[in-house]
Formats: structure tokens, C-alpha cells, sequence
């Protein structure tokens, strides 16, 4: 058995009831989309590692598949679609009617540890809404992200939402350096009460570091809000929070309530969001099925300054969910093999393509020399019936 | 509703564990004649014990296998992986220390050091903060002898008393870490199963001797 036999680490062949139910998923959401008005894109499996340049977190260019091309310049897999189409907007759909609505099926690619059991390739959906900044925008995105995973048949999910410029402001106010300002990201994204508590302490006891403390536990439902008013006295402080109530009563609304809940200590390590920023999750999976943000910074990086908005779902796993549920999607089995007798192989073919005009009927051609063969292969395959084209088609 | 997982390693904070578990009244009569079992359900089956080695604890969580784990925060460290890490149980105490031969400076000259560790990943950020170049080999048992036998210059390891370092006749050269056993959450379980998890983290803390706890 030669090593290239297995695929790469980190990735896999899909194949059969898995790929069908892939396929269904795929189907799903891009109805979703294309009722909402998005229209699809399909940016290079490969760009110029600059398109991503300072891009933080995971998606730095540690984790990126490089490749150097003719020219000397580094090219990456992939990694993200976000960047790629704000690099799009900005190019060449530049002088097109704002708001645009995209989006996309791609598969990203990112390194792993090996044998972390963590995906190096992951198929990915997603949408993106830019050049509208407004809160009937944000609506919109999260309308659309519990629709998506509605029509994908899950029920049991939750939509997590928070507000990148929250944490930024408490730490902003705060008499640290840089190195400081990360740590305490980390820490209030990993929700380390031990850590923040203690770095905390040692700046005294201000509104600011009983605040931040605070931070992490702030997450839940509805009610986080006036836990945080009380909180914080700071207009801007509660500007955003009003904005986040002001959002939940809409969603409240349009009956999306119990899908809801908020976490003010939500701090997403890709520091490109500057808004709201949302994930969902599915009982029994350990990690989100869905995140998205608002990011109005991200396409000044390429010179249009636009607001802009999306999501992306991750489909590998609802296709696994839909699998473990039991709904995987069934690989068709063709209701009839055709068969041509010696000299009747061109009728045979003819037969075929008119039978395959009935609805929902998928019509195999059979490729064998005797028909023992034919009902053989036919058996094994669970093929119903065989038409057998000679001088009269006989049905069996 | 199924039970909440909770990943610990075997031994001794095992027992400490349950023994925190068991003060705040939970029921965990049932962990104690386990026998082999892997798998432990303790207090009416509202929670499962699940017997692992400390370094695939925080695999497990990480990937939602188990919902929460006990894992020393040397193991966290190196490891750098997504989780929640929300409380200092304040069990397993001891210290992440560079260690190398007594009378001797590590940091003399300028040539580059050799340190042996168990864990790289610590090392290797540690000496990044100080800007220098360090060779670093990992090995997997009694780091000790690697200054001893010549392979290395120092050693990054965890250090309880010290006892061990005296008797080879090692000393310790600079602070990393403090490291005690952290109770780590996965992220999404975290807000899938919110109440059970809060109480949970609460009941702990009421028995917990280390209500600030410092990193």
C-alpha cells in the first residue's frame, strides 16, 4: 500500500449517504440565501498570502498551507472567504449599488496540530451584507443565521450574541499596556476568573476592574442587561448595551426568542469584528456550528470604507449532526437497468434517455455483455427492474 | 437529561476531587469502589466521573466529550488549546521553574542553551519573552537527568518541594509559573448547559479553601 493511498491529515474523502446529506445541507442553505436576496460567489482556492496579512488568531498565517509560485510570491490555501470577497467588493465590484448581498460555498483550509483530531479542510457556507451598518442590517443577519439552521431541520440550537466594542471599551479605559490589553482578552474570552481576578486586583478597585471582572459571568439570558446596567454607569457602555436589548426585543418579537442568548463576555479571537458578533450551537457538538460579526473595518483594509456584515456555517458538521440524528439522506438507487441485446445497443440507448424523461425515474445503462451478468450486477446493486431492448423491450 | 461529564485523572486528584465533590453533599459513594470501571456515575447519575490521563483531558473537552475536566494548568499551558478555564481548584499546588546545575550560572556566555522539558511549548515561550535562542528537547520521563548526563544545560519543569532537584544536585533559577489544578469547561457546554454548570461551579466554590486564587 503506497502512503499516498490515505488522504493528508486532517482531511477525508466524502463519499455516498455522508456526501448526499452534504449535498441536502448545501441544498437547504443556499435556498435560504437565494430567498433572501444573496447571490452567489466563488473566489481562487488560492490567493496572495497579503489578502490575509495581520489576519490574528486562527486564521494567522502560521496556521495558513503556503505555497510560492513562479513569480517568488507567497500564495496561501484559502483559509477564509471574508477577506477574499471584502477583497472582491473592493476591486472589482467597487462601483456596483451598495448594499450587496453575497454568498458563498467554499471549502477553507487551515493547519492543525496533527493528531489533535482537529479538520485541516472544512466546507463552509456563508453569507456577507455589505455597505449597510445599521441594526435593520444586523436584524437581518441574525434573522437569516436561525433560518438557516431551521431549515437544515434543527431545533434544538442556540444563537449566542455579545458585542465586540463592549470588552474593547472597558479595556480601553484601563491604565495598561498593550501586552496587558491582550492578556486581558484572553482571559475574558477563555472566562479565567482566576487570572482576571488576580491582574485586576492589582489595579485597585475602580468602576472599570469591577466591571471587567464582572464581564465573563455576564452571560445568559435577557436579564445580563440590567446586571449590567447596574453595573456600569458609562454612556457609551450603555449605548451598547440598550443596543443589544433593543435587538433582543425585535427577535422576541418575530418569535426567536428562546433561540436567543447573550454573552457580554464574548470576545472572538478574530479582531476583525466591530459590532455584534454571534455563534450557535447544537447539543452534543463542543464547538459552533455557526459565527458571524459585524465587520465595518475589515474593507478599509482595501481601501473602500464600507460596513459590512456576515456569517459562516460550518457544514461539515450539520451534515454530521443530520447523520447522527438519523437523517442522513439515502444514496438513490437507479429504478431501472437498461440493457441492449447484441445489435440493439444504439436503440438501447435511445430507450434510455426517453425513459429517463419520466419524472424522478434514473434509468442506468447496463454495460455488460449477457444478460446473466446484467441480472447479476442488478441484484447486487438492490436494481428493480431490468428493460431488456432487442427486437421487442422486454420488462423484468 | 444526560448526566454532566467530568474528566479527571486518575490518583490523586481524583480523590481530591471527589472529596471536594463529596463536601458540598454530593453523593459519590459510588467512585470509591469503582473498581476498573473508566466511566463513574456519582451523585444519582446527575454527574459521570470519566477516568483519564491528564494530558487527553483537555482533548476531551475540547472536542465536547466530556464537558468539563480537572487538568493541571502545566497541561493547559502547553497545550494551548479553546476552553474555559473558570476556576482555580487549588489542588495539586506546585511551580513551573527553570532549573539547572547548582554553583552554576544558566544564563553565562553566549552560546546556545540546551534545556530539556517536558514541555516545549512552555519552554519555548518563556525564553521568546526574554528574546533568546534556545535549543529545546523534550523529554518524556525524569528530566532531571538530562542536565546530569551532559544533554542539556537546564530543565523547564514543574517543581513541588524540590527535593528531587537537591538530590541531583540541581537548584532552581527562575519563577514561570504557578500551577495547580484548574476546573476547564468546553466552550459551547458551557452555554448549552449553563444552569447545571454555574451550580455546579458554585457548590465547588463554597468548599473550595481558595475563594481568589491566583495564576
Amino acid at each position: 500500500m503506497k502512503d499516498y493511498f490515505t488522504t493528508p491529515k486532517g482531511t477525508r474523502d466524502i463519499l455516498l449517504e455522508e456526501c448526499e446529506t452534504q449535498n441536502w445541507v448545501e441544498g437547504k442553505l443556499t435556498e435560504g440565501f437565494a430567498k433572501y436576496g444573496y447571490t452567489p460567489v466563488i473566489t481562487p482556492g488560492v490567493e496572495y498570502l497579503d489578502v490575509f496579512a495581520d489576519a490574528p488568531g486562527n486564521t494567522g498565517s502560521e496556521h495558513m498551507f503556503k505555497l510560492v509560485n513562479n513569480e517568488g510570491r507567497i500564495l496561501v490555501l484559502r483559509p477564509d472567504s471574508t477577506a477574499p470577497i471584502a477583497r472582491l467588493v473592493s476591486s472589482r465590484l467597487k462601483n456596483s449599488r451598495k448594499p450587496l448581498r453575497l454568498y458563498y460555498n467554499q471549502r477553507v483550509y487551515r493547519q492543525k496540530d496533527l493528531y489533535s483530531g482537529q479538520r485541516m479542510e472544512t466546507s463552509q457556507m456563508g453569507v456577507e451584507l455589505i455597505g449597510a451598518g445599521k441594526m435593520r442590517a444586523d436584524l437581518e443577519m441574525l434573522q437569516l443565521a436561525m433560518e438557516s439552521l431551521t431549515l437544515c431541520g434543527l431545533t434544538d440550537y442556540r444563537i449566542e450574541l455579545g458585542h465586540s466594542g463592549l470588552c474593547e471599551l472597558l479595556i480601553s479605559r484601563l491604565a495598561v499596556d498593550d501586552g496587558g490589553k491582550e492578556k486581558l482578552r484572553q482571559w475574558i474570552r477563555t472566562k479565567n476568573y482566576p487570572a482576571l481576578n488576580d491582574f485586576l486586583d492589582l489595579l485597585g478597585q475602580g468602576e472599570e476592574t469591577v466591571g471587567i471582572k464582572a464581564l465573563p459571568g455576564l452571560f445568559g439570558g435577557i436579564e445580563v442587561i440590567d446586571k449590567a446596567t447596574e453595573i456600569w454607569q458609562d454612556r457609551e457602555v450603555r449605548e451598547i448595551l440598550a443596543y443589544l436589548q433593543s435587538l433582543y426585543d425585535v427577535l422576541q418579537q418575530i418569535g426567536l426568542k428562546e433561540k436567543l442568548m447573550l454573552d457580554l463576555g464574548f470576545v472572538n479571537e478574530n479582531d476583525y469584528y466591530t459590532g455584534i458578533i454571534f455563534q450557535a450551537y447544537i447539543p452534543r457538538f463542543g464547538e459552533a456550528v455557526l459565527l458571524g460579526g459585524r465587520y465595518d473595518r475589515l474593507l478599509e483594509r482595501f481601501g473602500e470604507k464600507l460596513p459590512a456584515i456576515g456569517f459562516g456555517v460550518d457544514v461539515d458538521l450539520l451534515t454530521k449532526s443530520r447523520i447522527d440524528e438519523g437523517k442522513q439522506t439515502a444514496v438513490k438507487t437507479p429504478e431501472v437497468l437498461v440493457w441492449g441485446e447484441k445489435g440493439y445497443e444504439v436503440l438501447s440507448l435511445q430507450y434510455a434517455k426517453t425513459l429517463r424523461q419520466t419524472p424522478d425515474l434514473s434509468v442506468e445503462n447496463g454495460l455488460f455483455d449477457s444478460l446473466e451478468q446484467c441480472k447479476d450486477y442488478a441484484a447486487a446493486k438492490g436494481i428493480r427492474h431490468i428493460h431488456v431492448v432487442g427486437q421487442t423491450i422486454e420488462i423484468l | 437529561m444526560q448526566a454532566l461529564r467530568i474528566a479527571v485523572a486518575k490518583g490523586r486528584l481524583e480523590e481530591e476531587i471527589l472529596a471536594m465533590m463529596d463536601k458540598t453533599g454530593m453523593d459519590c459513594s459510588a467512585a470509591v469502589n469503582k473498581g476498573r470501571k473508566l466511566i463513574v456515575p456519582v451523585d444519582g447519575g446527575r454527574f459521570e466521573l470519566i477516568l483519564a490521563k491528564s494530558a487527553d483531558i483537555i482533548t476531551y473537552v475540547e472536542h465536547g466529550a466530556c464537558d468539563m475536566g480537572v487538568v493541571g494548568k502545566d497541561i493547559i499551558m502547553e497545550s494551548a488549546r479553546s476552553l474555559y478555564e473558570v476556576m482555580d481548584l487549588g489542588l495539586g499546588r506546585c511551580r513551573m521553574m527553570l532549573a539547572a546545575n547548582k554553583d552554576q550560572d544558566f544564563y553565562q556566555g553566549f552560546g546556545v542553551k540546551t534545556v530539556a522539558t517536558k514541555y516545549p511549548n512552555v519552554a519555548r515561550a518563556f525564553f521568546e519573552a526574554k528574546a533568546m535562542d534556545v535549543n529545546i528537547v523534550k523529554i518524556e520521563g525524569s528530566v532531571e537527568l538530562a542536565p546530569l548526563l551532559g544533554l542539556a544545560d537546564g530543565i523547564v519543569d514543574i517543581v513541588q518541594t524540590g527535593s528531587t532537584l537537591k538530590a541531583n544536585g540541581l537548584e532552581e533559577k527562575e519563577w514561570i509559573a504557578h500551577i495547580s489544578a484548574r476546573l476547564v469547561v468546553n466552550i459551547a457546554r458551557m452555554k448549552m448547559r449553563k444552569e447545571e454548570i454555574d451550580s455546579f461551579i458554585n457548590r465547588l466554590r463554597t468548599v473550595s479553601d481558595n475563594a481568589g486564587g491566583n495564576t
